[in-house]
């Protein structure tokens, strides 16, 4: 049998290996439309404008993503309940991808961006196509073999596709820049994911039936999440732990090539070397200091040690450096101290209503952050720079400000927890789900 | 048969990638495989715009510092290499020369510049005005060092041809240079562009008052008239992202000399790995030496090993990267494609058919 289906007992590896290929040529798709900051960049100035309009994204995953994933567990077509929404995603993504490169003005460009943006959530259903396929005895070797295929298409993807934006080859009487190469690439692959899906894989209709709909639509489901008291705390949690990894979102890139200088090259060369020592040194290092410690005072040295990290960094580089302009290998030892803090290693919780309501939170949150340092880094840049210049690393201070209204939540929340009130259990099952910056953690965390 | 043509068409589109990646790289690769290995020289850079094109043949650079103490270093390059430098002590009108030996950077040759006045002088005579932006914030931090450089004056006149309408592939190199191929009526005049600006940091107060900014004059001239360019920079930098830079290199097969404009190029500013005036290799075809392929010399590790490592992929990718990625995803479409024939041909025992468990 050469068709792929879902619901089995147990399926052959070399479906594991196909279906996990096909998910990495998904990220590396995804991967390519991290050039379009760069892609925006070229007709708009405005960090702010840049960011609102990444920060549409997050938007998206509440408007879009979760309607979509609602709906999936609760239909039935002669096609599936997944792979509708599947394929028509990625055939607006192609074309997306496809015409991104050719568009030279804001407006033409900022609706396909928006596009994407929107049908990329769509598409989040297809985790769930991935997870119906392979099945739970297989799913740890599986997520073994993504893992260490996801880490490759990272080393790939920084090393190579990241550095080549500015390129252009004349060859055989044409010419193909860089920015098209990358879109063209992703455009590739997600045509290769949308012939496999439609050709080699079929859905079955599972024996039990849908789950039943909350009713009164959205604002239902809304209200279900923020219905528990008990898991307020939780969303408390959640809320802080966003503010702390605001990051500085599509002005990141900016602020390397920009204002400090560096190529897209230097930047992919950065993620690269960061990658292996993170693949050699830090995540063997963290499984050992998680297996000796209490979650919360890991969380807690987590939240203190990236508020630390990021003061330290802004004076290091404010103040100290004469020019402002860290070194490459300088931005890499920031990284990785970080790396150990941000916690995506930690074990998630599967319980569906605090999942939901946890990506309500984190989703919002991170709209609000997103936007924040948009505004804020060009209101910063109007007041202290020259005219046309924008002074990119000043988000920092507000990634730190956020990072002390996070760790006053902690604060609270840790008095909360030895005073008893806030069960352990919650606290173990909750504090980890975070990270959505990470495509795997975020695909893994749209379920509905 | 029908799925027999469904198993066919992962390999197909695989093997066509392939193929598209190969015949785009088809040349290069010959003649790095093939071809005769020459040292050669990036000897000039061609600036190409939507309408009209530069070629830059060479540059000359003055620097003109001023140091806290009133004394003046004055450093005159051509192609990025000093040919003169001259110090004016404080009081004094009279230049003396300073041995040119006295001008690298990174090394302890003593004399009249201090290192990090080598290191300005190193930044400035490369880079663009943000370069020497950084480089005097940098001496600002020695608020009490007299020899910290407090005023950076830079003129840098480029020389070639400007204004064309387009730069063929193949140049014309010969002992008065680079020149483009064509009937001397059709070469247009050789021309220059001259831009000055001038960095002052002497009054901390008028610094804070520009909100930083140093650069106080800039002037750009084309030819004799006065050009306002898309950024406020040098020649290399002051043009819009969608210019385009392509490399001129220029190299010798059994004494006849040669210059071809390279095949790959880049948006934003010259290619970082292939530096205007730097080594580089060369493959040429040994039947017709006018045929050859231009390969970044990373040189030796020196300096951050980061740094030196990302040149080095830069230059490999910039070179391969296009190709290869075509040919990465025609081998992924032809690696799901064979699994599935392989399902096909021996279906698996594994396979368990029922509901998978809770």
């Amino acid at each position: 049998m050469h068709v792929i289906e879902t619901q089995h007992k147990n399926i052959p590896w070399r479906w594991v290996i196909a279906i996990t290929i096909l998910k990495q040529a998904w990220i590396l798709a995804l991967f390519a439309s991290g050039s379009m900051t760069f892609t925006m960049r070229k007709v708009i100035a405005s960090p702010m404008i840049i960011n609102s309009v990444s920060s549409l994204d997050v938007l998206f995953n509440i408007i879009v993503a979760a309607p979509c994933l609602y709906i999936s567990d609760r239909i039935w077509t002669r096609y599936g309940r997944r792979r509708p929404f599947v394929l028509a995603a990625w055939v607006v993504m192609i074309t997306c991808l496809f015409l991104l490169p050719l568009v030279q003005h804001a407006l033409p460009m900022g609706i396909i961006i928006v596009l994407w943006l929107i049908f990329w959530d769509v598409n989040s259903t297809f985790d769930m196509l991935y997870m119906e396929i392979i099945p739970p005895p297989q799913r740890a070797r599986a997520s073994a073999i993504g893992a260490w295929m996801f880490n490759g298409t990272i080393m790939l993807s920084a090393v190579v596709i990241s550095g080549r934006f500015d390129d252009i080859v004349h060859s055989i009487g044409f010419t193909l820049n860089g920015e098209q190469l990358i879109y063209w690439f992703g455009a590739a692959c997600l045509l290769l994911c949308f012939l496999f899906v439609a050709l080699f894989v079929r859905e079955r209709k599972p024996l039990e039936p849908p789950p039943p709909s909350h009713g009164r639509g959205l604002v239902g489901v809304v209200g279900n999440l923020f219905a528990e008291k008990s898991l307020w705390p939780v969303y408390l949690l959640a809320f802080s732990t966003i503010l702390m990894q605001a990051g500085l979102g599509a002005i990141d890139p900016l602020l390397m090539t920009d204002q400090w200088g560096y190529s897209k090259q230097d930047m992919g060369t950065n993620v690269f070397v960061g990658g292996m020592i993170n693949l050699v040194i830090i995540i063997p290092l963290v499984g050992l200091i998680a297996e000796r410690m209490k979650l919360l005072t890991m969380f807690c040295l987590g939240v203190g040690g990236t508020l630390l990290c990021q003061i330290l960094y802004y004076v290091f580089v404010q103040f100290i450096l004469p020019d402002q302009r860290p070194s490459i290998a300088q931005g890499q030892f920031y990284g990785i101290a970080m790396m150990p803090l941000i916690f995506e290693y930690i074990p998630r919780d599967q319980m569906g209503t605090a999942q939901a309501g946890l990506n309500f939170v984190r989703s919002i949150t991170r709209l609000l952050t997103l936007n924040g340092i948009g505004i804020w880094v060009t209101t910063y840049s109007r007041l202290f720079k020259p005219p046309g210049q924008y002074d990119y690393f000043s988000g920092y201070l507000f990634m730190i400000l956020m990072n002390v209204i996070g760790c006053a939540f902690l604060v609270y929340f840790a008095r909360q927890v030895k005073r008893g009130i806030i069960k352990p259990l919650g606290v173990t099952g909750f504090i980890p789900v975070e990270d959505a910056a990470t495509p795997a953690a975020a695909t893994q965390g749209a379920g509905p | 048969m029908k799925r027999f043509l469904v198993l066919c068409v992962f390999p197909l589109v695989g093997l066509a990638l392939i193929a598209l990646g190969v015949i785009l790289s088809w040349t290069q690769l010959c003649l790095r495989l093939d071809g005769g290995k020459t040292a050669g020289c990036v000897a000039g850079m061609a600036i190409v715009r939507r309408d009209t094109c530069d070629l830059v043949t060479g540059l000359d650079t003055t620097l003109a510092l001023t140091l806290a103490n009133g004394e003046q270093v004055r450093v005159d390059y051509r192609d990025y290499a000093p040919v003169a430098a001259q110090y004016v002590a404080r009081g004094s009108t009279a230049p003396r020369a300073l041995p040119l030996a006295e001008l690298a950077p990174g090394t302890n040759a003593g004399g009249q510049l201090t290192r990090e006045l080598r290191a300005v002088l190193a930044d400035a005579a490369r880079g663009d005005a943000t370069t020497i932006r950084w480089a005097l914030q940098r001496e600002g931090r020695h608020a009490d060092e007299p020899t910290r450089v407090v005023r950076l004056e830079k003129t840098e006149t480029g020389h070639g041809f400007f204004d064309m309408a387009k730069v063929s592939a193949t140049l014309v190199c010969d002992a008065g240079g680079i020149r483009p191929a064509g009937a001397p009526a059709s070469v247009p005049p050789r021309g220059t562009v001259t831009t000055r600006a001038v960095f002052d940091a002497t009054d901390p107060a008028a610094l804070l008052h520009n909100k930083g900014e140093s650069m106080t004059e800039y002037l750009q001239l084309r030819g004799s008239v006065t050009n306002t360019p898309e950024k406020k920079d040098f020649l290399l930098y002051c043009e819009p992202y969608a210019t385009e830079f392509r490399p001129v290199f220029t190299y010798a097969v059994s004494g006849r000399h040669y210059a071809l404009l390279s095949h790959i190029g880049r948006h934003s500013g010259p290619t970082l790995a292939i530096i205007l005036y730097g080594p580089c290799w060369v493959y040429y075809d040994p039947q017709q030496p006018a045929r050859a392929v231009l390969i970044a010399d990373p040189g030796p590790p020196a300096g951050a090993w980061l740094a030196w490592f990302s040149r080095v992929c830069e230059g490999t990718f910039t070179q391969w990267g296009s190709a290869a990625l075509i040919i990465l995803a025609g081998i992924i479409f032809i690696l799901i494609g064979l699994i599935q024939i392989s399902m096909a041909i021996w279906p698996s025992t594994r396979l368990v058919t029922g509901q998978s468990a809770p």
